[in-house]
């Protein structure tokens, strides 16, 4: 009687165990979203409202980082889309403040193409983003310009290097040679990177 | 020497169950990455339900418990949850900054692969991660049972390994419990075993990824028909999980506290052979119902 059920059970436990591969994992597709936020840093000292500042960003080598910190290659990557954008003033340290409007524009370098619109700021206290995140209005062609940068990174169409520029047109107070205006600031693009990924994992039931 | 055999293949058994359960937990801390707060706890709910459930079940087959002398038991036990097409989805909340705020039903833990994306302002678009495709959820563990002194005996769970991997470190489960024979107070003619008993255990992975406590405590009766015995328990489970990862988002470090779940929970199960090998299954119906399978060589 012993012998007919140890027999069966221990048969049983050993050929499950020993075909885990086939009997226990399950090789499942799931799409994993990579959070990533890439930066740039201007630095303001201006004694005039009107300003250009300028900041060149290599996309692809920062793309090609994502992928490599997370063990990933581009041919897993399913899609890169913008999420969102701000900006946070980095260092100010001014007797008073200063309003700002302008905006902030994209232009592919590689590409040589035209800038366009990402982000707009209407009457931006530079006091009160210091050291606080703002979230950006975002331009649907900066939008656009950026998701296709990504597409072409992606499809290896292209390697991607972008020129954010801030052109400021209005400053309250108005800036001068005996009050400049000096910040250092901070624009961000979130991006969500989609990979795909295959994984064998215990499912077994 | 044959009794050792099996000790080894149960081990080994469980061994391998366990590892093979770790790149998928590390992969867990990827998915998580690219949540905070609130979507990542409904995120991981259900595996925290299921792996409560697994925990609080399979650590006894039979009421009876000799009033003294040495007995051992050296067993292993297979827990398994099956999730419910509910648990595949939870109300997840766009994050990171994303415009306008939406509120969409998105895969779990265990839900589709397939990640869920929404349109945003301006040509934004915001993706919440797949899961795992999982239909069930299911774990080995050794343990060992010694007793008695006065119908009492202990039950310990005890499992750590170094799985080599970087990201995750260490895997270890301990569970000490105890049972009482109420068998000893009542009329020898009372036709079943009843016992009663606890049971702790915590989890832990890694330094600080997962660390989960449960506990159990209840009665437990039984009838023995010679090589079968079917046998019942009724108990109330406790089970809490915290989960620490690093934030996409922040680039900070994370950590979500899973909703603490308490539940009463019944166990119907049968226990077959003769010592010293005893084979067992059991169904566990509780919030999250539970099934359980095991074998046990000792005298």
């Amino acid at each position: 009687m012993k012998t007919r059920f140890l027999v069966p059970l221990l048969l049983l436990l050993v050929a499950f165990a020993l075909s885990g591969s086939n009997c226990l994992l399950d090789e499942k597709v799931l799409e994993i979203v990579y959070f990533q936020k890439t930066c740039v840093d201007f630095e303001e000292n201006e004694d005039s409202e009107v300003f250009t500042t300028p900041a060149t960003m290599d996309y692809a080598d920062e793309l090609d980082d994502v992928l490599s910190n997370n063990e990933i290659s581009k041919s897993d990557v399913n899609s890169a889309r913008i999420v969102s954008a701000s900006y946070m003033v980095t260092d100010f340290s001014h007797t008073h403040d200063w309003d700002i409007t302008g905006e902030i524009t994209v232009r592919r370098v590689d590409t040589a193409g035209a800038a366009v619109t990402l982000v707009t700021y209407t009457g931006q206290s530079v006091l009160a983003a210091l050291n606080n995140s703002v979230p950006a209005i975002l331009d649907p062609a900066g939008v656009e310009l950026l998701n296709d940068a990504l597409e072409d990174y992606i499809t290896d169409a292209a390697d991607p290097v972008i020129e954010f520029s801030v052109e400021n047109g209005n400053v309250n107070p108005n800036p001068s040679v005996t009050n400049m205006l000096v910040f250092d600031w901070r624009g961000c693009v979130a991006i969500h990177i989609v990979a795909g990924i295959s994984l064998e994992v215990p499912d077994p039931f | 020497m044959r009794i050792l055999t099996r000790l080894i293949i149960a081990i080994g058994f469980a061994t391998l169950a366990l590892l093979m359960a770790v790149p998928a937990i590390a992969q867990i801390e990827d998915q998580l990455s690219a949540y905070t707060g609130a979507n990542a706890e409904g995120y991981l709910q259900p595996l925290s339900d299921a792996f409560g459930a697994n925990l609080n079940s399979g650590w006894y087959h039979s009421a009876y418990i000799p009033v003294d002398g040495f007995h051992w038991s050296f067993e292993l036990r297979v827990m398994g949850a099956i999730f419910s097409d509910d648990a595949a989805t939870f109300s997840a909340t766009t994050e990171g900054g994303f415009s306008p705020e939406q509120t969409v039903d998105a895969p779990t833990v265990v839900g589709s692969g397939d990640a869920v994306t929404v349109d945003g302002d301006s040509g934004t678009e915001f993706t919440f991660p797949g899961g795992f495709d999982l239909n069930s959820f299911a774990m080995a563990v050794p343990q060992i049972k010694l007793g008695s002194y006065k119908g009492t005996e202990a039950v310990i769970r005890y499992f750590a390994i170094d799985v080599g991997d970087v990201e995750i470190g260490n895997v270890s489960l301990l569970g000490l419990g105890a049972r009482h024979s109420i068998s000893q107070y009542l009329d020898p003619e009372f036709p079943v075993d009843l016992a009663g008993g606890f049971m702790w255990q915590k989890f832990t992975l890694g330094d600080d990824f997962i660390e989960a406590n449960a506990f159990t405590i209840g009665v437990q009766a039984s009838r023995n028909y010679g090589w079968i015995e079917p046998y019942a328990g009724l108990s109330y489970d406790m089970f809490s999980m915290s989960v620490a990862y690093e934030s996409d988002e922040s680039g900070e470090a994370e950590e979500i506290n899973l909703d603490a779940a308490s539940s009463v929970h019944l166990c119907l199960g049968c226990a077959i052979g003769i010592a010293p090998v005893i084979a067992n299954v059991e169904y566990n119906i509780a919030a999250q119902s539970s099934f359980a399978f095991g074998l046990a060589v000792g005298f």
